[in-house]
């Protein structure tokens, strides 16, 4: 697996903890940084507000990107990233608890890459974790 | 060939105009009256003067017989030629004779030298053997005879023959005149009656112009003008009236309407509001009400892996507990997501095989319970025009409870087809599973209603609603046969094409799987 950054926008907690707990268990060697929000996510990827000091270049390998943020949602942050010419190509992963139709057209229709559907049940969103974390940080690749 | 003729004149004035059929009442009865007139005039003079020639010359044959008497007896030719010449200036007479007793004429004058008689052979024009009392009339002729007699003693006869020349002259003028007069009174009845009528006609042309001018513009605002005070003109009162309260009701009408349309507008409004707040309610469920679910499953999860070894096994039951609650918790939010969407989504009509769909559904199945072994028995080439998102959801559900409801069988057998009912198009999934018992079945549709125990099976109460909806989203609909312990068959139609209740039922193609099966 590679060493880039996984960044993970989410708001929730628990829903954070969970996600932690179930990308440990895939032994992923990545770092994860995560932000809470909407704007916070947009600060760490253009390197400005509380991380004025990152390298906007080094882009994060993969995005898990929840729909529903406070301040700025989901698809506005997605919007954001893809209509900035540095940060277009970035693998993005919307995963949300919704299975909206409306909200994964849109989502695609901004261009995700992928759209997961996060499930109640634990076991499964481990599985599905370990799915995302194979394919994004092992198969894929992204152009440098 | 008269009655035909008769009909078709009939037909003729039924379809005359009305002042077209007053001037023919008119001059009908005008003519009727003139020619009756002028025909009693001209029969009455013609009696008169026919008496009058009848008078005249009965007495002057009497007065020239008186006269004759001793010119007979004497044979004095001279005087007899005389009395018979006293005649020959009347311009009628034609001829005059005196006979002597053995019918030998003494003297004569004939003015018409042509005239020819069966009874007259001579160029005297006298009859041969005039008859003793003559007085006879016939077209041309008037001929009368008169006997000489002195004393009882018959001495000869007198003959006289007037022509009806100038009285027939007379009366053929009299036909002339009364004609031109006929004419002239037919002309001036006719000119007065034109004029006259339109007392008649104009009142009722110009209500007939008004009702047809309403009539093409539904202006029913417009008014009669009377014209008569005659019921013609109660007629344009009524016609007014009436008019009146068409315009009425139609303002009523049309307020009503408005306020109708008014009232159909707020409501489509309120509810657009209530959908707009449904849709954001279920796209909050959707959002927010699984993380919280998503935490208890995952923490206890957590609890159990960390902390299991620490934990007893009744800490693990109940662990085990929230987790399968929060799980259903998760399948119940999708359940009614997917309820609330159906009703929602707008319906996108494809052409597909039902038959694959089946298929796929079953595959899907088979994979979560591989151990299972279900006979399924789907009809090939199920060709349907429908919603493929929303039918999969249904077959998904139908099929779904099939699987379901047979797991305590021995040998699960599912069957899926269709079959025309008089040109109805019915769909059916038939298993030979738990079954229902058919006194509740009205609550098979209804969300939230099962008629199982989750003990004996699984499940949310909201698939067969959600079917439901989908069928009549489609303009179809479902209902359900079933003897409780040997299965249950679902049937539905898709673009009401149910047939109607009490309609006689005829199998034509397809399965039915209410019949016995043949073997081919």
């Amino acid at each position: 697996m590679s060493s880039g950054t996984i960044l993970l926008v989410e708001d929730n907690p628990g829903d954070e903890m969970l996600a932690l707990r179930a990308l440990k268990k895939t032994e992923t060697q990545n770092t994860v940084v995560v932000a809470r929000d909407g704007e916070e996510a947009l600060e760490y990827v253009f390197g400005t507000g509380k991380f004025k000091n990152r390298d906007p270049d080094e882009t994060p390998q993969v995005i898990f990107l929840d729909i529903k943020l406070p301040k700025l949602n989901g698809l506005e942050v997605l919007k954001n990233i893809r209509n900035d010419q540095r940060t277009s190509l970035i693998p993005i992963v919307l995963l949300t608890s919704s299975d909206e139709e409306r909200d994964m057209v849109d989502g695609y229709k901004l261009g995700a890459n992928s759209y997961i559907n996060k499930p109640v049940d634990f076991d499964q969103f481990i599985d599905q974790v370990k799915v995302l974390g194979r394919y994004w940080l092992g198969i894929n690749k992204t152009p440098q | 060939m008269s009655y035909n003729k008769g009909g078709a004149m009939m037909f003729g004035v039924k379809y005359l105009p009305i002042k077209k059929k007053l001037t023919m009442i008119i001059m009908t009865s005008t003519l009727l009256a003139v020619v009756l007139l002028s025909s009693v005039f001209i029969a009455l003079e013609y009696i008169s003067q026919r008496n009058n020639i009848i008078k005249e010359f009965t007495t002057t044959s009497k007065i020239i017989a008186n006269r004759s008497h001793a010119a007979i007896l004497f044979t004095d030719t001279e005087t007899l030629q005389e009395n018979v010449d006293s005649l020959i200036l009347h311009d009628d007479v034609e001829a005059t004779c005196l006979y002597s007793e053995f019918d030998d004429i003494l003297a004569y004058f004939n003015k018409n030298e042509h005239y020819q008689d069966s009874s007259s052979t001579s160029i005297t024009g006298c009859p041969d053997h005039p008859s003793r009392n003559l007085n006879h009339f016939d077209e041309r002729y008037y001929q009368v005879s008169e006997p000489v007699v002195v004393d009882g003693e018959p001495l000869g006869l007198l003959y006289i023959r007037v022509s009806l020349g100038s009285l027939n002259k007379n009366l053929s003028t009299y036909v002339v005149a009364a004609g031109v007069f006929s004419l002239l009174v037919i002309l001036t009845v006719f000119i007065i009656s034109s004029f006259l009528q339109n007392y008649i006609t104009t009142p009722l042309l110009l209500l007939k112009d008004t009702a047809k001018q309403i009539s093409n513009k539904k202006d029913y605002s417009l008014r009669a003008t009377k014209e008569s005070h005659d019921e013609i003109g109660d007629l344009v009162d009524t016609f007014n009236n009436m008019l009146s309260t068409i315009q009425d009701q139609n303002q009523i009408i049309t307020e009503d309407a408005e306020g109708l349309e008014l009232k159909v507008n707020e409501r489509t409004k309120e509810l657009a509001m209530a959908n707009k707040e449904l849709e954001a309610f279920s796209y909050s469920v959707s959002h927010d009400l699984r993380a919280p679910l998503r935490a208890i499953d995952g923490f206890s999860k957590a609890l159990l892996e960390d902390y299991g070894p620490e934990l007893d096994q009744t800490a693990h039951d109940y662990l085990k507990r929230v987790r399968a609650a929060s799980q259903k918790m998760g399948i119940l939010i999708s359940s009614l997501l997917q309820l609330s969407r159906v009703t929602r989504k707008q319906i996108k009509d494809t052409h597909f095989d039902l038959t694959d769909m089946t298929l796929h559904v079953v595959q899907q199945l088979q994979q979560e319970e591989p151990s299972r072994i279900v006979d399924v028995q789907i009809q090939p080439e199920m060709y349907i025009m429908a919603d493929a998102q929303l039918m999969e959801v249904a077959l998904d559900n139908l099929i779904g409870n099939a699987w379901k409801y047979t797991k305590y069988e021995e040998r699960p057998k599912i069957e899926v087809g269709y079959y025309v009912e008089n040109g109805h198009t019915i769909y059916f999934i038939k298993d030979n599973g738990a079954g229902f018992d058919e006194k509740y079945a009205k609550n098979l549709f209804t969300a939230f209603q099962r008629l199982h125990s989750p003990e004996q099976f699984d499940g949310t109460g909201i698939g067969l609603a959600t079917v439901y909806r989908i069928m009549h989203r489609h303009h179809g609909d479902i209902w359900a046969k079933s003897t409780l312990d040997e299965g249950a068959t679902f049937y539905f139609t898709l673009y009401d094409d149910r047939p109607p209740p009490g309609e006689k039922i005829s199998y034509r193609s397809g399965n039915n799987p209410d019949l016995p099966k043949q073997d081919n």
